[in-house]
């Protein structure tokens, strides 16, 4: 076993040590005080299972409503708590998500603003900060902050890794996990991290088997049981050109709802790997005293906006399921469609139920009052970035998008277009509108602690079905 | 592109396999699909083609005609491997290779071999008439399973002997990976064809398989009934010599 998450140990040093020895990224802030060790629990803290996929779109569920999925066991894990409706990822790619998800701030403060790139030395991971606290961490499936698994100083200790995608990886992530849920001795709570790669495999499906296909269809058997293109499969809205340039125009109608098939089998493929590890915790006894966190870090195009993959600010891309369950203590069969929740908000629910304090300057919320019906005063909007440049707020009525130095912006009324049809930036009964956001949009940027980006690939433009007509 | 790839078959999704048919050779043309066997499969993802493992499979035919199929599957990780051994009882009859009871286990092993600690799993499963009863020491489940079944590696056996043309398809449920219910399945004879593998020209026929839970499969199957190569979405299984 590679056991990674002693706080101390010989390779490099721990975030908190970094911060203590003064070696502060620009712009981090934090003070040795700030990074007292967390609170004590006084009372006999939960487990976590935080189950992470991947470009899992949150109306991409048979209990979000989709027709095309059977998503049972996903659906069983959505009847057992609560689901947030209005759910964000903090930058629809891979590693910026993830950084935020395991350390509750936005990518710009970890310095993980395009893939590949390590969580910088100032900012705690989920699993550090609980392992500081006496959690058992252990982290199962694709890590990509950079790398295969997670490295000295990440805060895990490492059950498997991964090799290819995921159709041949997930199933032996969901097995590690369920092994190790029956199999350890249940001395400690536990923090698992089991990271799934489907419905991801669509993303290279569509450049590999997608790009082979046949003009007509594939298998003749399905025809007639292809799931609908979306309502906007053909709108191009007017949008900032780094956004602009990413479609995807070659397929055919046949070809979109195939590949819309495609997508919904992955999906289900997914589902069947949580279900394995849902039942593994039932079977350990330890169902009513684990919180269960699922969520993804970015969705998938989807055909909607002639959009495959993630990357922008659109629903299809950076709407996320955000699921949370726990019988007894977590209300079950809860659908919050209202408030706005986003991945950096589960390194603050885990903190405050296992009861202690999250790192400093986490930009996360607690869900746990929303999650126990608490009327607690929400927060007004959330955030997302993209493409380095771009920066997306989202508000109760509508999303706002600007990317720097682009003339272009968006402003969706989203309770009147929630396909993100009509761009009403140019509007002049919006203006007013457009300046509340652009004004919430710089408060909020003023207020984040950017780092340099840590050391990662040359990734300024998203790579990718650059399929424009000719 | 590289030669391999110039010389993949204009074949969907046979042309999906890419460099991995370069890596093929042509088994000796001794098979019998009926009786006892051994096939050894190398498991691609089939983006880079990078090879992630090993399928075993043996097919066994006792003296009074029980048949056993053992799994052997290896799967590479980024540092270690998991192992899943398996066994299969067949039923003897029917086209799906319908396993009536079987055992499985699974161990990850780290970078220098060594067993992960809590990572080990066995089960086994018996089938009844209305659902498949799947036990470890702390884990009893039912599968509720009507109607024909069978499981994903017992597909690589089945399709060896099954009509080479246009018949009505099989429904079945389908058993993945030892333990997971994905219903709705259908497998049907798609055509046969003659296609050219790293030079060597070969007479394939080839079966469809959709349903739950599943990117389709499709099997290729050479004259003799042995499955010489599968692929299904990024995953893809190439006969190998064993």
């Amino acid at each position: 076993m590679t056991t990674n998450n002693t706080p101390r140990n010989s390779r490099k040093p721990t975030r908190r040590e970094f911060l203590q020895t003064g070696a502060l990224g620009a712009g981090a802030v934090m003070t040795r005080s700030a990074l007292a060790a967390p609170t004590t629990p006084k009372t006999k803290p939960p487990n976590f299972l935080l189950v992470l996929c991947d470009q899992l779109g949150l109306d991409a569920l048979g209990g979000h409503g989709c027709p095309d999925v059977h998503t049972p066991n996903l659906d069983r894990l959505i009847r057992r708590g609560t689901t947030f409706l209005e759910s964000h990822s903090t930058n629809p790619v891979c590693s910026p998500a993830r950084s935020s998800l395991m350390t509750g701030r936005m990518p710009v403060e970890t310095g993980v603003i395009t893939n590949g790139r390590p969580i910088h030395p100032s900012c705690p991971t989920i699993g550090q900060w609980l392992g500081e606290s006496g959690y058992e961490t252990v982290y199962c499936g694709k890590w990509h902050l950079p790398g295969g698994v997670p490295q000295a100083g990440d805060g895990f200790t490492v059950l498997s890794s991964r090799k290819g995608q995921g159709d041949l990886d997930d199933a032996a992530v969901s097995r590690t996990c369920e092994a190790y849920l029956k199999n350890r001795p249940q001395d400690r709570p536990y923090l698992m991290v089991a990271s799934f790669l489907q419905p991801h495999d669509i993303c290279y499906w569509g450049n590999h088997a997608g790009d082979r296909m046949p003009a007509g269809l594939p298998f003749p058997q399905l025809r007639g049981r292809l799931p609908e293109l979306p309502p906007n499969n053909k709108s191009r809205p007017p949008a900032p050109q780094k956004l602009d340039a990413i479609v995807c125009n070659v397929y055919s109608e046949q070809q979109w709802r195939y590949y819309l098939y495609i997508y919904a089998r992955m999906v289900e493929m997914l589902d069947a790997d949580v279900g394995r590890v849902l039942d593994a915790v039932e079977a350990s006894g330890q169902s009513e005293n684990t919180v269960i966190l699922f969520t993804s870090d970015h969705g998938d195009g989807r055909g909607r906006h002639s959009h495959v993959a993630k990357w922008y600010p659109y629903e299809e891309s950076v709407k996320v399921p955000m699921v949370v369950a726990c019988p007894g203590r977590i209300a079950a069969n809860q659908r919050d469609a209202t408030h706005l929740v986003s991945g950096v908000d589960a390194m603050s629910t885990m903190c405050d139920y296992a009861g202690i304090e999250p790192p400093p300057h986490v930009h996360g919320r607690s869900l746990r009052p929303l999650l126990e019906g608490n009327n607690a005063a929400w927060r007004e909007f959330v955030s997302s970035e993209h493409h380095v440049t771009g920066r997306m707020l989202r508000t109760e009525q509508y999303k706002y998008v600007r990317y720097e130095g682009d003339p272009v912006e968006q402003l969706f009324d989203m309770k009147s277009d929630p396909w993100e049809m009509n761009n009403l930036y140019r509007e002049a009964r919006c203006a007013g509108v457009l300046a509340d956001h652009r004004k919430l949009l710089a408060e909020f940027q003023a207020r984040l602690r950017p780092v340099p980006p840590t050391p990662g690939p040359i990734e300024t433009r998203p790579r990718a079905v650059k399929k424009r007509a000719s | 592109m590289n030669n391999a790839e110039s010389n993949v078959p204009d074949e969907f999704p046979l042309n999906t396999m890419g460099p991995v048919l370069g890596r093929f050779s042509p088994p000796p043309p001794q098979f019998d699909p009926t009786g006892p066997w051994e096939n050894a499969y190398g498991v691609y993802t089939l983006i880079g083609t990078s090879r992630v493992g090993t399928l075993r499979l043996e097919r066994k035919v006792n003296a009074g005609g029980r048949v056993t199929l053992d799994v052997r599957y290896e799967k590479g990780l980024t540092e270690g491997r998991q192992e899943v051994v398996g066994s299969m009882q067949l039923a003897g009859d029917g086209p799906l290779s319908t396993p009536v009871a079987w055992t499985f286990q699974s161990q990850v092993f780290d970078a220098a071999g060594d067993p992960v600690p809590y990572t080990r799993l066995k089960k086994s499963a018996m089938a009844g008439s209305d659902a498949i009863e799947i036990r470890d020491p702390r884990q009893t489940r039912r599968l509720p399973v009507r109607g024909p079944y069978t499981l994903n590696w017992a597909l690589f056996d089945a399709v060896g002997r099954l009509p080479r043309e246009k018949t009505e398809p099989l429904n079945f449920t389908l058993i993945d990976h030892f333990d997971q219910l994905k219903p709705n399945q259908t497998l049907s004879f798609r055509k046969t064809t003659t296609v050219t593998v790293a030079g060597n020209p070969l007479r394939l026929h080839a079966y469809d398989q959709i349903g739950e839970g599943i990117v389709p499969w499709v099997y290729w199957v050479d004259n003799q009934g042995r499955l010489l190569l599968a692929v299904s979405g990024l995953e893809g299984y190439v006969w190998e010599q064993s």
